[in-house]
């Protein structure tokens, strides 16, 4: 790892040099900074799942039935799609270490053209329930049972927080490519796009979550 | 050696942006630690200032049975007020945004914290935070009249500004939760090389331990407070029984950050006192691995007791007998604290300056407040006891008596290391006995109130009940003059104060050894720390590190 | 000055996403392999999501290769969110359920 300025150096009673840290270039500290910061996504989608958790619990039946609703097929192509769009943002986190700077950014492309079908998926499920009156707060969804009510409630919800972190992940994407363009990100200077990559990967754990509790679970009871 | 003329922090910045011009930029745009604490300063002492005026309005108001100069949508309003700035303006970002920003890297041995620029964005958006919640004010009916504690279903129905001040607290909690992953960062990467963790001057072991619940409860409130906002706008359903929805669940939501987020307040405090100690006992602490363990421990157990908030809600007998036993296990680390600082006066010379009155005064008050929060958690007592006067009494007397005082101490004991002078110390100890004595007379009444069944957040009460009003609005004017002098006296002794040198109380810890106030970089060179931070011999510091640090790097 | 070797290879990266592919399809094909109650069905798509987690975890987010600081404070993160599930779900069972003991 190549340096800018020269690294400061104290002495023990011994003689023995010691380096200490700058703060302006601290790989580690960035990363260990990063992580910190995916603890509050951690947080705050494992409270909304402890929300989930809570109403399942006390409206299981109701809950089994609403997840009914909702679409399998497309749910099952946004997992594969966004597990897909993990994959590459891994392949160009290893292109700009390998000094494969087109690649990497190619690669960030290919991601973000992923996210943007995983959003319209999306955007087209919140459409087939909104035009079935279901939507929070319209007359057809509160006629239905408390259960019913609270899952789609929180469907909107946690499906809502989870694509609001996907558009600010494609503009952080979109950043990076830029990054690299300044030659910001180089292959010896890339905690940025790590982060970025972990970043993406907490994005992928929560829809790893997500996905069969609110689509699987229909499966459950009795077949 | 005259610190006034040597060039400070004072005089030379690092900004974000590049160079500017104005003093003012020079600022708002510092990325130096020393200067965003300050900035801080400024700010929450203009808030604190605000909200304890308006607990004045309130002691009025109550004075005397009936309506007096307020109605009562206008108190609910104004209690509403009075605790959303205490808490979120002025007791959380507390002592780590002042003292923690400017000391920690001086105490570690470090030039600064491990992310500058989200230091002053931390404070950007606490401004921002703030401005929201001012303005909330005076739009629409108002400000909110939920109490700061916003409870469901009420915050979702009232007609007040409660999507303002949710999303001004929301806006906080990021800077906090910023700040608190600078300090571990930093505490992490960037302490002088030889010291390990338990050679860590003990306010770092505060502010480390509160920075982990800055981070991990911070987003709980944070995500509870935006539900409460869907509520309010989408109807989600959540909160709402007839759908279903469960207001004890907010309460649980709400009170896994605001349980742990005391503990961020008094950590931090009781790091202070810590720190204090040593210096006026002329001698190391007693129990130094024990008082850094128990930092640890009382942030963990803290995660673990939030529901004592819940006992009387309606939640399960098995929900509160669990909170009410971890409760009473959390006051351990507390009490060993306690005992090792009393350990640490048994037998010493002790030098009664300013600090040590107000640590001492804290040892009385906070022992008061942690003991009655134990007669709160016994499950039957509270029955009676819940939403009285008791706990208002309780609160105050470890949030005030415990986290303002050591603020207040510790705004006297770095004076000299934030100013390059001496306050008044006879007038500062007047100040100090005129806010003890108020402060008493302003809640003890309060104790007995609530036993009796005065109820919180009430405007009006019965006749019974006057005279612990009228005596608790006696104190709380004592207390409001002697604050304002308190503070009279420093801000007169940042001009006029006596020139000190850069060590005027003689301690050991690292921000001594460095001129007052201290040169931008900190320090010339990182001394090599193999020692524990508070050692004395006879009375007097073991080792003088000022050669090391101004000059060669060699013993 | 931290030494980091990067030991996530391309190779590797590949390896883990069909780990990953064929858990998804695991996934869709287990209520049918194993028909059950609602808890069945929760309990078995939650034990899936946690080994496709630990993969992520450990392999595209790294934390094989950190250092051990890394582990300790995620450890300590998910014990966090564990804690606040458990002594939750305290209030969410019992909830309306009288307390004997002293009967």
């Amino acid at each position: 790892m190549t340096e800018t300025t020269s690294p400061e150096i104290i002495y023990d009673k011994e003689g023995n040099a010691h380096e200490i840290v700058d703060f302006n270039d601290d790989y580690t500290g960035s990363k260990l900074g990063f992580w910190l910061f995916l603890f509050t996504e951690l947080m705050l989608f494992g409270a909304m799942f402890l929300v989930f958790s809570f109403f399942f619990y006390r409206f299981s039946n109701d809950f089994v039935v609403a997840s009914d609703n909702l679409n399998l097929v497309l749910g099952g192509i946004n997992t594969i799609v966004l597990l897909l769009s993990t994959y590459f943002m891994g392949i160009s986190l290893l292109s700009i270490r390998q000094n494969n700077i087109e690649k990497s950014k190619k690669m960030i492309y290919i991601t973000i053209i992923l996210s943007i079908i995983f959003l319209t998926i999306k955007y087209f499920e919140w459409m087939a329930e909104i035009h079935h009156g279901i939507y929070p707060d319209s007359e057809a969804l509160n006629a239905l049972s408390h259960g019913e009510i609270l899952f789609f409630g929180l469907y909107f919800t946690m499906t809502g927080f989870h694509g609001i972190h996907i558009i600010v992940g494609i503009g952080v994407m979109l950043w990076a490519v830029k990054l690299i363009n300044n030659k910001k990100i180089t292959a010896q200077k890339y905690v940025v796009l790590e982060n970025i990559a972990l970043y993406w990967d907490i994005v992928h754990l929560v829809w790893v979550f997500l996905f069969p509790l609110f689509y699987m679970i229909s499966f459950g009871g009795a077949s | 050696m005259d610190n006034l003329t040597k060039k400070s922090f004072y005089d030379e910045t690092h900004t974000v942006f590049g160079h500017h011009e104005s003093k003012l930029l020079q600022w708002i745009f510092t990325i130096d630690h020393k200067r965003i604490a300050l900035l801080y300063l400024v700010v929450m002492m203009a808030f604190f200032i605000i909200a304890i005026f308006v607990a004045l309005s309130m002691r009025m108001e109550l004075f005397a049975p009936g309506q007096q100069i307020m109605d009562p949508n206008t108190y609910n309003q104004a209690f509403t007020l009075h605790g959303v700035i205490m808490i979120f303006l002025f007791v959380i970002p507390g002592i780590p945004a002042v003292f923690g920003n400017f000391l920690l890297p001086l105490l570690i041995g470090a030039r600064d914290v491990s992310f500058p620029r989200l230091n002053l964005l931390s404070w950007w958006l606490y401004m921002f935070g703030a401005l929201l919640a001012v303005m909330s004010l005076f739009v629409g009916q108002g400000f909110a009249d939920t109490g700061w504690t916003f409870y469901a279903p009420y915050s979702v129905q009232t007609g007040t500004n409660v999507i303002f001040a949710l999303t001004a607290a929301y806006i906080l909690g990021l800077a906090s939760i910023l700040t608190g992953i600078n300090f571990v960062v930093t505490v992490h990467r960037l302490r002088a090389p030889g010291m390990g963790f338990f050679k860590m001057p003990l306010f770092v072991w505060g502010l480390y331990s509160t920075a982990w619940i800055q981070i991990l409860a911070t987003p709980v409130v944070g995500i509870t407070l935006i539900l409460v906002i869907l509520e309010r706008t989408l109807g989600i359903g959540i909160f709402d029984p007839s759908k279903g929805g469960d207001p004890i669940l907010y309460e649980h939501l709400f009170w896994i950050y605001s349980h742990p987020a005391v503990y961020l307040m008094i950590l931090p405090a009781f790091g202070v006192v810590s720190e204090i100690l040593p210096t006026f006992c002329r001698r190391t602490i007693f129990g130094y691995r024990s008082i850094a363990i128990s930092s640890a421990m009382i942030a963990i157990i803290g995660y673990l007791v939030w529901g004592h908030h819940l006992l009387t809600s309606g939640m399960s007998e098995w929900a509160k007998i669990i909170f009410a036993f971890l409760t009473f296990f959390v006051a351990i680390p507390t009490g060993i604290k306690f005992f090792d600082w009393v350990a640490t006066m048994y037998k010493a010379s002790i030098i009664f300056a300013t600090p040590m009155l107000w640590v001492v005064g804290t040892i009385i008050t906070f022992a008061i407040g942690g003991l009655t929060g134990l007669t709160l958690v016994t499950i039957g007592v509270d029955v009676h006891l819940h939403d009285t006067y008791f706990v208002v009494a309780h609160f105050h007397y470890t949030i005030f008596g415990g986290v303002v005082f050591m603020l207040f101490a510790a705004m006297h004991y770095w004076f000299p290391k934030f100013t390059g002078r001496m306050y008044c110390e006879r007038s500062a100890k007047k100040a100090f006995y005129g806010i003890f004595i108020g402060f008493n007379t302003l809640w003890f009444p309060m104790f007995l109130a609530g036993a009796y069944g005065m109820p919180r957040r009430y405007f009006d009460y019965l006749p019974e009940f006057e005279i612990y009003h009228k005596i608790a609005g006696v104190g709380a004017v004592i207390t409001i003059a002697s604050i304002l002098y308190m503070l009279y006296i420093l801000i007169k002794a940042i001009k006029n104060g006596e020139p000190c040198g850069n060590n005027p109380w003689n301690s050991t810890t690292l921000e001594w050894q460095i001129s007052s106030p201290p040169p931008l970089e900190n320090f010339k060179n990182i001394p090599y720390v193999d020692f524990m931070p508070y050692e004395y011999e006879k009375g007097q510091p073991k080792r003088d590190l000022t050669k090391i640090i101004e000059g060669g790097n060699h013993d | 000055m931290s030494t980091v070797t990067h030991d996530m290879t391309a190779e590797m990266y590949l390896k883990i996403f069909v780990v990953l592919i064929i858990l998804t399809v695991v996934t869709f094909l287990q209520p049918y392999v194993i028909p059950g109650t609602i808890s069945d069905t929760v309990v078995a798509q939650l034990f899936i999501a946690v080994i496709k987690a630990t993969l992520i975890g450990s392999y595209y987010m790294h934390l094989k290769y950190e250092a051990p600081l890394f582990r300790y404070i995620v450890l300590m993160a998910l014990v966090v969110l564990a804690i606040f599930f458990i002594i939750t779900a305290s209030d969410a069972i019992f909830r309306n359920e009288s307390f004997d003991l002293f009967q």
